[in-house]
This record gives C-alpha cells, structure tokens and sequence, in this order.
C-alpha cells in the first residue's frame, strides 16, 4: 500500500517530475558519453604515438567531469526543490492524517529512487547510442578510418557514472528527509497561500540609473576587449569579466522596470489584449529571479563561448592544416641536403617528388615594412622588430611555383617589380595586407619592389603557427641573395607505412656527417604531416572536446533553470488564470499569453548572452586567425543547432508543462 | 416581456453518477428583469452556489435553460461563453480576485482589454467608473497596498466597466469589516439606482441582503419563498428576511 503511493506519485507528479527527469537523463547521458571516449571503436584504432595524446584527454576529460558532477549535483538539487514545494500541501495532509514524518520521508526516498533509477536506465540508454554516433564524429575529425566496427559499451564509464549520480541521489535524499522532517504541518497546509506583497515596485529613476550604469560597464568592457587582443590582457581581462558580471547582473536588475515603463508609455501595445498582464507577469518574475536571470545569461555565454570556440578552432586548425603540409615531409638544414643525401648513398627509397630551394635572407628589416602599420601589431612586436633588427628571409619565386607545380596547386603570378609574402601571424598577415594595398614598398638587394599578394598556401610542410613573413621575391631579384639554409620537400614513396619514423633516422644520419665538421652546432630539422597532424589533434581535439563537454552542461544547466522558474511560476500563477477564465478571457489569449510569458523569459538571457557572444566570438576569432581561416557561419550554425535543440527542447518542454499546469484547476 | 434580463427555466444539476446522485438544483425557475437588484440567499449546500455558477455559464446544469437577454446560455459552446462572460457578465467574488502584478487601474482596465477595446476609450470608462466608486485615489495603488473594501470597490469597478447585462456577486461582503461592508453595499445600490444595473447577489447575510429589492430563498434545489422589499425601509425588510431565514433554518431542524 505505501510503495504502491509512492510509485503512483511519481506517475500523478510526472509532469512535474518531467524536467526533472528531462534533466537527469540529459546529465546521465553527456556524464557517460564523454567519460567513454577512451572505450570508443575509432580510439582502439589509433596508433600508439596517438594513444598518449588520448591518454592526456582522457585526463582532462575527468578533472572536468568532477567539475561537472558538481554543476550537475546543483542542478538536480534545484529542481528537487521544486518539486517539494509544489507537494507541500500534498505533505502537509499525509502529516494531518497522522502518517508519521518517518513514513513520508521514507515515501520521498523511494519516489527519489524509482525517478533516479529512471533517468538512470533512460540516460545511460541514450549514452550508449549517442557515444556510437561520436565514434562517427571522432573519427571524422582525427581523420581515421574505423576499422571491422562493433557496438561498445564502456563498463569503466558506466560504472564512474553509476557511482557519480549514486553519490548525488544520495545527497537529493538526504536534503528530502531533512525537509520534510524539519517541517511544520502548519506551513506545508499554508503553503499554497499566495504571499501578496512580494512585488518590489522600484522608481523608474533607479531603474534608469542601474540600466545606463549596465550599458555603461558592458559596452566599456566590449570596447576594451575589442581593442585589446587576447593575449596581451593578463590582469585586465579579470577586471574585463568582472565588469561583464556586474553589467549583465545590473542589465537583469533594472530590466524589469525599464521593460515596463518602456511598454507602459507605448499604451496602444500595452493596453492590448493581455500584453499588459504578460508584462506584469514577466517583470514581477524578474523583480526576483534577476539574479538567476544573470547567472542563466553568463553560462549561455559560456556555452556558446565554449562551442564556438572548440568548432570554430577545429575548423580553423584543418584549414589551416592542409594548408600548411602540401607534402609528405620537409628537411631544412644549413647544408645542401641533396649533395649531403648523395654523399649518404640515397635515402634509402624513402622520397619522391623532392625538390630543394635555397631560403635567402634578404636582409630586408621588418621594420621597414612594419613601421607605418604598428597599430594593426602589438606594442611589444613592433619594439621587437625594430631592436633585433631582424629581416625577411625570401624565397624565389621559381622555388616556390616549382613547390606548388610538385604539391598539385596553382602557381603564383607575380607582377614585375612586386614581391608576395607568405605569412601565418594574424596581425603581421594584416600588415602586408595593408601594404599591398597603399602599394608600400620594400628594397631587397638594392631593388625596390612594392608589396604584392599575400599567398595562402606554404611551400612546405611545416608547423602551424609562427611564420611571421617569408618574402616570394622575383627571379633576379632572388638570383643576388645569398641563401641562408636548404629546404627539402617531398613525399614517400608509395608503400611507406613508418613515414616519421624514417624521416627520423635520416635527419640522425645527416646531423651525424656534419657532427665532426667542427663547426659547432649544425642546424637541421624536420617536419612531417604525421607528426605535426598528431600534435595538432592531441592539443586542438582535447580542447575541442573539453568545450563542448562543458558548452553542453551549461546550456543544459541554463536551460533546465530557467524551465523549473517558469513551471513553479506557472504554479503560482493557476488563480491567475483562472481569474481571467473567469472573467471571460478566450482560451486562446491565455494560450498566448502564456507562451509569450515563456518565450520571452527563455529569449532575454538568450538575447543578452548572444550580444556578449558576438563580441566574444569575434575576439576568439580575430586571435584563432593568426592560426587559420575561421569560417564564423558555421560556427554559428553549429552552435544555434545545439541551442536550438536542447535549449528549444526545454522551452517546448516547459510550454507544455506549463499548459497542463494551469489547465489543472482550470475551472471549478 | 423586453425588459426581462434574466430567465431560468426549471433548472436541475445533479452532481455524482447513479445511486448517489445529488441533486444540488431541483427544478428552479425564476426571473429577473432589467435594472432589479436581486439576492439569493440560503443555507450551505442548499445549491445557491450553484445556481450561480450555472447563471455565470461557469458550470453547466443537467437540464433547464438559462436565458440571458434572450439568448440560451446552456446551448453555447466554450468560445461563445467565453464571449458572453465577457461581454455581458460582470463579476464580483468573495476573495476580489484582483490580480496582486496588477495595479487597480490595470485590473479595471483588464476587462476591457480582453475584449479589444481602445486605450483612449479604457481612460475615460476607468475615470468615470472609479469616481462613480469612490476609488479614484487608489487607482496607481497594487492589490496589497489598499484596505479590503478598497479591493472590493475595485473589483466592482472591473465587474461593471463594460457595461454589462448583468452583474453576479459572490458573498461580496464576506471577506469585509462591517464599515467596508456597508461602504460596498451602498455602492450596489447607487449602482443599481443611477446607473440602472441589474445585480444578482448571493449571500448568506442578512445584513448584506437587505439591500436588495427582491430576494429568492433557496433550500434544497428550490425556491422556497420570495421576498419583495417594496415600500419597506431597510430596517423592516431586514426583520422580514430575518423572519423566514429563522423559518427556513428552524424548517430544516425542527419539521423535518
């Protein structure tokens, strides 16, 4: 009889228990999905140099989950909450009929059970499907091909899982037990008493004051970010997160009395239909929650922040990428590698398609190019190029069309009396852009050439970042420098299989002949695509993963906060409505009014968080650029179907929830 | 007969299925014509309530008509109810039923926004009627800053702002002081006097039923007596109410 209450409750309360059980599904689900990755097909499949690299973000990947947990634990707590309060009354008759607090506690603990125990099995079910789907995603983005493919199922997930949720159940419980038996019978009978009076009714001055001082600090903190790049803040950006804070909690605080004067002196639109209650409704929600309002806007930041970033880097990173390894291998020495190669015996059917260019120094200072456009540089690049002195190191033009012929790309035309740069540094990449177009001119062994396009492919395989400027100079031009060192390009031959692994053991032969030349350190280096591929994965694919990890937890957070406020409120709200069923209001105004009470309070922290982002997410790319193109629509495709999809999916929800809710006491 | 607002026809409403079938109306029929202020009054469960609520197309009754101007309100659908409610109906509860986000001018004006009308024409009929009222300081104040009787004349103002065929009260004193009480009744009457509308008020209170012109005694689903005040003052109408609610209480315990 008493479990059979208990589990009858659950079903009666399932609409109440939907977003809280919407939410632990949603948790279990991301929690197992990612503390899987290691288990997943595509990760068996990888070689045993990539393997570190996984072991590394299987490592990141656990500091955040305990991270996450804790996100998660205060989430299921919350909505927990909402739950005891709307069943106080509920209580407060068990207690009346004489069932010992004991009883109901113990009643709570197995209602706690069965709906964990469901979202549970729920979770865990569509984590192993979805954790399939991202051995899809994985091996798309690692570029390796999944091999005899099987179902898997992490146990060491499963089970770390298991016991994270155990340990908040655990905790939920608890807290019940505690609640109810701290209770008093006269509150939980009370508790469906309306508390009028609750509505802070601020002057409009305050309202003013705290909205301009809200402008004020987020636009201020926009401008500084703007115009300052990312990694040069250190300490400033600090003071630039703590002005976003205040700014969006302000923003949030003074919302409420600003929307409604704003619609109050707008009579036609506020006078009409409901729109005067919707607003009422809305801003005195606001006039409380404005804190988790706030909170709810800087975690949809964050997560749009963190998925913008973690796509938008990967596609930055593969652009560039195969941008930056046209061949196979790269060999860069002081010495002509070819003769040494001969003087080797070969390279025992290791290359093809190789080519050899001097790389000449053109004795051309940075400066001279740099000076007019220090403003588009950092402050400490500019004092750098002009206290080292340092100058452009030039290819000829020949090379680098003779590179591009062997790598299968088009050739480069260059105008006569013009040069073309290659360039992997944002600001600097800017610089020659100006350049070309005011028509700067540079000298390079006493020619003066003007500055000409800026190429997108390199001539050789090497790493991604930091190639400040490598001049394409024209044939003559090139023909009176004096070449500073070698580069070897080309490809293995077909049937290669331990590619870097051979390069290796030729670069070790080369720096052995010239090891007795005595001439002190000898400069040789290598590059190969596997290699750079694999550090490139190992750093970018953990930090994608991490963003979109934590991107998803918060939009869940967000969103499932964000619906427990509207359904208690819908709680609160039935005499409300009822009143104005009462009073004659069609059923589709109230309809109405209700969805666009929902929708808005779902679009403002939306709104405001989609205004940090945009100026997020073009400062993330502006720093992301000097590693690649950062294609920023897909980004943000990317991220509204996320958003779209869950944050959509708690707002449909929520609708529905809300529905139900009013209609229950619809009328009597 | 045009000047009959209101005409129930032997209406019955029985709660429960077969076996214990309650019958909270047993056949009542009454009318009331245009500009009567008429109360209904009768013991806990004797089906006033009800009666009400069928009159006020909130419940539906099991059999009878209800014919407000002329039209039947038992044969509408849901969404022409919801129309006729607004539209015709004016209503007053025991609780207010303001709305506590609203402030009086808001919750007065309410009932003509949902029905569309025109922020212009909302000013000047909130104006008009909260002086009529006596409530025309309170009007920027919310729910909870203002007295019960306040809340009450508020209500009232959102009951007749729209003209109405007909206003519906619900114990309206019975959440009120004495004074505020007396306040609000007197607004009923210069209601019903100057501005000719019709009332039907259910009360229990014989205090608060002497203002009416015309009673209807309820017991058991069906009327039991009327009651016209006629050329009585108050205090002499008051004494006869008093009279047959001794009868119909004592009825009940005594007789039967």
């Amino acid at each position: 009889m008493f479990y059979n209450l208990a589990f009858k409750n659950v079903l009666r309360s399932f609409k109440d228990y939907s977003i809280y059980f919407l939410t632990l599904t949603f948790g279990v689900c991301i929690f197992y999905v990612f503390n899987s990755m290691d288990s997943q097909q595509v990760m068996l499949d990888f070689t045993a140099r990539q393997s570190t690299l996984i072991y590394f973000m299987m490592e990141m990947i656990n500091i955040v989950s305990t991270f996450v947990s804790v996100v998660l634990a205060g989430l299921v707590l919350y909505a927990n909450n909402f739950i005891l309060r709307r069943r106080k009354r509920e209580f407060g008759l068990y207690m009346t009929m004489g069932v010992q607090r004991r009883r109901i506690a113990l009643m709570l603990l197995v209602e706690s059970v069965v709906i964990g125990v469901l979202s549970l099995a729920a979770g865990l079910a569509l984590g192993l499907l979805l954790s399939q789907m991202l051995s899809v995603v994985v091996s798309k983005i690692y570029h390796v091909a999944v091999i005899n493919y099987h179902f898997v199922i992490s146990v060491s997930s499963l089970c770390k899982t298991l016991q994270y949720f155990a340990v908040i159940f655990v905790i939920v419980a608890a807290l019940n037990v505690v609640t109810v038996s701290k209770a008093r019978l006269i509150h939980l009978l009370h508790a469906d008493r309306r508390n009028e009076g609750a509505y802070i009714t601020r002057h409009l001055w305050v309202s003013v004051l705290f909205f301009l001082a809200s402008v004020a600090l987020l636009s201020g903190a926009y401008a500084w970010i703007l115009k300052i790049k990312l990694y040069e803040l250190g300490w400033s950006l600090l003071i630039i997160i703590v002005m976003g804070c205040v700014g969006t909690l302000l923003f949030f605080l003074s919302l409420s009395g600003f929307l409604l004067k704003a619609a109050q002196m707008w009579r036609g639109f506020y006078f009409k239909h409901l729109n005067m209650f919707v607003l009422r409704q809305l801003t005195s929600k606001l006039g409380s929650t404005f804190g988790s309002m706030a909170m709810v806007c800087l975690m949809l930041f964050l997560t749009i922040g963190a998925l913008g970033s973690a796509v938008g880097m990967n596609e930055a990173i593969d652009d560039n990428f195969n941008r930056s390894t046209p061949f196979d291998m790269t060999l860069r020495s002081e010495y002509d590698i070819l003769k040494d190669l001969e003087a080797l015996g070969g390279d025992d059917g290791l290359l093809q398609n190789t080519y050899q260019y001097p790389v000449l120094i053109t004795g051309s200072r940075f400066d001279q190019l740099t000076t007019p456009y220090a403003r588009l540089l950092p402050a400490h690049r500019s004092v750098d190029y002009a206290q080292t002195g340092a100058s452009f190191y030039g290819v000829s033009i020949e090379d680098y069309n003779a590179c591009m012929r062997l790598a299968g790309y088009e050739e480069l035309e260059l105008e006569a009396g013009k040069f073309a740069a290659y360039c992997t540094y944002k600001p600097m990449m800017d610089v020659f852009r100006a350049a070309e177009r005011d028509g700067a001119c540079i000298e390079v062994a006493g020619t003066t050439l003007a500055a000409g396009p800026l190429v997108q492919q390199s001539m050789r395989t090497e790493s991604v970042t930091g190639i400040d400027g490598l001049l394409i100079l024209p044939a003559e031009v090139a023909a009176r420098l004096k070449p500073t060192a070698y580069t070897l390009v080309g490809d293995y031959r077909p049937g290669i299989e331990d590619g870097t692994d051979q390069v290796q053991v030729l670069w070790g032969r080369l720096v052995e002949l010239h090891a007795s030349d005595g001439q002190g350190r000898y400069d040789v280096f290598y590059e190969t695509k596997e290699a750079l591929y694999d550090s490139n994965i190992g750093t970018y694919g953990t930090i994608m993963f991490i963003g979109i990890y934590i991107g998803l937890v918060f939009l869940i957070a967000s969103a499932a906060v964000l619906s427990i406020q509207q359904l208690s409120q819908s709680s609160d709200d039935q005499e409300r409505y009822r009143l104005l069923r009462k009073i004659g209001t069609d059923e589709k105004m109230i309809a109405s009014a209700q969805t666009r009470q929902i929708a808005l309070y779902f679009l403002m922290p939306l709104g405001l968080a989609a205004v940090h982002s945009w100026v997020g997410l073009y400062v993330v790319t502006d720093t992301l650029s000097s590693f690649g193109n950062f294609n920023i629509l897909s980004t943000v495709l990317y991220i509204a179907f996320f958003v779209l999809v869950i944050y959509g999916g708690y707002f449909l929800a929520t609708c529905w929830g809300a529905k139900h809710i009013i209609r229950e006491r619809a009328m009597e | 007969m045009d000047n009959i607002v209101l005409e129930v026809k032997n209406l019955d409403k029985v709660y429960g299925g077969k076996g214990s079938a309650t019958h909270a109306l047993n056949g009542i029929s009454f009318s009331v014509k245009k500009g009567e202020f008429v109360g209904i009054m009768g013991a806990s469960g004797s089906g006033k309530t009800t009666l009400l609520n069928c009159v006020a197309t909130i419940d539906t009754p099991t059999s009878g008509a209800i014919e407000l101007d002329g039209q039947d309100v038992t044969r509408m659908r849901q969404a022409e109810l919801s129309r006729f409610r607004r539209e015709s109906l004016g209503f007053v509860f025991q609780d207010f039923n303001l709305l506590d986000t609203l402030t009086a001018y808001e919750n007065i004006a309410l009932a003509l926004t949902i029905m569309g009308q025109r922020p212009k024409t909302i000013l000047q009929r909130v104006k008009m009627v909260s002086e009529t009222l006596g409530i025309g300081d309170v009007l920027k104040k919310y729910p909870y800053e203002m007295s019960g009787g306040q809340k009450q004349r508020v209500a009232c103002a959102r009951a007749i702002i729209h003209n109405p065929k007909m206003i519906l009260a619900d114990e309206p004193t019975g959440a009120l002081d004495s004074k505020s009480a007396r306040l609000l009744l007197q607004s009923f009457e210069r209601l019903n006097d100057d501005l000719g509308a019709t009332i039907l008020m259910v009360t229990h209170d014989a205090f608060t039923a002497s203002y009416c012109r015309r009673i209807l005694f309820i017991k058991d689903g069906k009327i039991f007596t009327e009651l016209a005040r006629a050329e009585m003052d108050r205090k002499a109408f008051f004494e006869r109410i008093i009279e047959v609610v001794s009868l119909l209480g004592g009825d009940v315990s005594n007789v039967l």
